[in-house]
């Protein structure tokens, strides 16, 4: 226990204190755009408990996409620390702590829809055959069953993102980064596709960490919403969404999902 | 099941066209010859060289055996070593600064002007012709392996890593994958010129093969047969090009499927 001194104190939430699954602690992150030099984030400061959704919204620039790359490791802020179920880490030690889906599927062209579902626990280490066929049992509940032998381009943009979506939970992860999952989709198909992941998540009982900038998205799946400013990014709202996980389609006329929505839009300066 | 009209049309663009182009252009050979009267040993007209093939079947093929020979094992040293080394460069930062510059100048320098050293080294047997064709193929093996694998997907590369592949993995999975079809292309350009590459081998110096019988032909005066010889080589640079290309259908199934998208 007593490595857990090393975690920034945090108020008691409980009489055990559990640390954080991520928390992220004055963190500066700067980036090289040609000549200019810019600040993705600046001072950042945010914890996520173990088991919550946190939907990130923010302005495009935002620092969004660098936040998520910091927590899956890909990249080491220039200042600041993270810490992981309360231990101090380097980049290089959260790489395989996170599962990682982004707007575009990266379905790769040489594997069939269930080789690509695979491809995730592959790179965990697991066996090719043994990752197909933890694949293939999941494939029906992702509306793939017929689909396992297609290629990618074979598939609709739903049903390649659905795939996506299978290779990112089929390791079960306890930590997973969604950045836009669904922003690529058209309207119908990302309906539909955010009321099934809300089902499928409640499944998994995994920390989330969602970035999106569709306002809806981010309430409609979130347990909590932080909205960043512009460049750089910090915290500008930090808000609970007060209705139960999960929500159906319903939800979206509810006087508690207007309230948040308004205090969102607000926090994002567009008016409502 | 496409509209029979749309796959007739295929087929005359594909075979009727280059064939009845080859056709016309033999017949304009033989008419010329037939016109002028050239004597065979300057411009052999393609009867005669259909009878020199007929005639020395035995001769052309006993050679074209020796070539095929060199052809293939000169083929086969190239793709483990220009692939072996493509792939090193890519994973070790050392060798690309060290090694990959070297590969490239390396082909500055002229074929002709190896080969004879390589006859004073190994000899007039096989070795000095395998060398030779393994040189000139190493090389497109060499620049799209790398390139290949340098293409991929950085997205993907990245997505592999959150999830905890070390590179090794990284490119097993994705890396090597994702260069093949780049590899094949390296590959059908190399098997082409393999076949020139076997043929300067044994212009040099050899004791068999078909580039040994082209220069034996021509001193005596056998234009038929050297002719005959030309063609077989012809015949044999495209079988094999197009059999790496089978390999290819065979090994990557959904190419196909991607430039039929495209």
């Amino acid at each position: 226990m007593t490595t857990w001194r090393m975690a920034p104190p945090e108020p008691a939430r409980s009489p055990v204190a559990v640390p954080p699954r991520v928390s992220l602690q004055n963190v500066t992150s700067r980036y090289n755009e040609g000549q200019r030099r810019l600040t993705a984030l600046e001072d950042f400061t945010l914890s996520i408990s173990r088991g919550e959704f946190v939907s990130i919204v923010g302005p495009s620039g935002s620092g969004k996409s660098t936040l998520l790359d910091i927590v899956a490791g890909l990249l080491a802020p220039d200042s600041g620390q993270v810490f992981m179920s309360g231990f101090p880490t380097t980049a290089q030690e959260r790489l395989g702590q996170s599962a990682y889906m982004r707007q575009r599927d990266l379905l790769v062209p040489w594997r069939t829809a269930l080789g690509n579902a695979a491809l995730g626990l592959e790179a965990t280490g697991v066996p090719r055959k043994a990752a197909e066929s933890a694949a293939a049992e999941q494939l029906p509940r992702y509306g793939l069953a017929e689909f396992a032998d297609a290629y990618p381009n074979q598939l609709s943009g739903g049903m390649r993102q659905r795939c996506a979506v299978l290779r990112t939970l089929l390791p079960q992860r306890d930590l997973i980064l969604l950045d836009e999952p669904f922003g690529a989709l058209d309207s119908l198909t990302r309906a539909e596709l955010q009321l099934w992941l809300a089902e499928v998540l409640a499944v998994q009982q995994a920390t989330v960490l969602l970035v999106t900038h569709d306002v809806e998205e981010a309430i409609m799946l979130g347990d909590r919403i932080v909205v960043l400013t512009s460049r750089p990014g910090r915290v500008r709202l930090d808000i609970t969404v007060p209705l139960a996980r999960p929500r159906r389609r319903e939800v979206l006329f509810a006087a508690e999902f207007l309230a948040t929505r308004r205090d969102v839009l607000g926090a994002l300066g567009i008016p409502t | 099941m496409r509209p029979p009209a749309r796959s007739h049309r295929i087929i005359v663009q594909r075979w009727v066209a280059p064939l009845a182009m080859l056709g016309g252009l033999v017949l304009l050979w033989q008419t010329a010859v037939r016109l002028t009267g050239a004597p065979q040993w300057l411009l052999p007209a393609p009867t005669d060289v259909g009878a020199a093939l007929i005639n020395d079947r035995d001769l052309l093929l006993a050679n074209a055996l020796v070539t095929l020979q060199e052809v293939l094992i000169g083929f086969a040293v190239a793709v483990v070593a220009g692939v072996g080394c493509g792939i090193a460069i890519t994973r070790s930062p050392v060798l690309d600064r060290a090694l990959y510059p070297l590969i490239i100048a390396s082909q500055t320098v002229p074929v002709p002007a190896i080969a004879p050293l390589l006859l004073v080294w190994f000899g007039y047997g096989l070795l000095p012709k395998v060398l030779v064709t393994a040189l000139v193929g190493f090389f497109p093996l060499v620049v799209s392996t790398v390139e290949g694998v340098r293409s991929t997907d950085r997205e993907v590369v990245n997505l592999l890593r959150a999830f905890g592949a070390p590179p090794g993995r990284v490119f097993r999975l994705a890396e090597f994958p994702s260069a093949m079809p780049a590899i094949f292309a390296g590959a059908r350009i190399a098997v082409a010129i393999c076949v020139i590459g076997a043929v300067f081998g044994e212009l040099v110096g050899a004791k068999a093969g078909l580039g040994y019988l082209l220069t034996r032909s021509i001193a005596q005066f056998e234009t038929p047969r050297m002719v005959a010889a030309i063609f077989l080589l012809a015949v044999m640079g495209s079988t094999l090009f197009a059999l790496v290309g089978l390999v290819e259908k065979l090994l990557l199934p959904w190419r196909r499927l991607v430039t039929v998208q495209a």
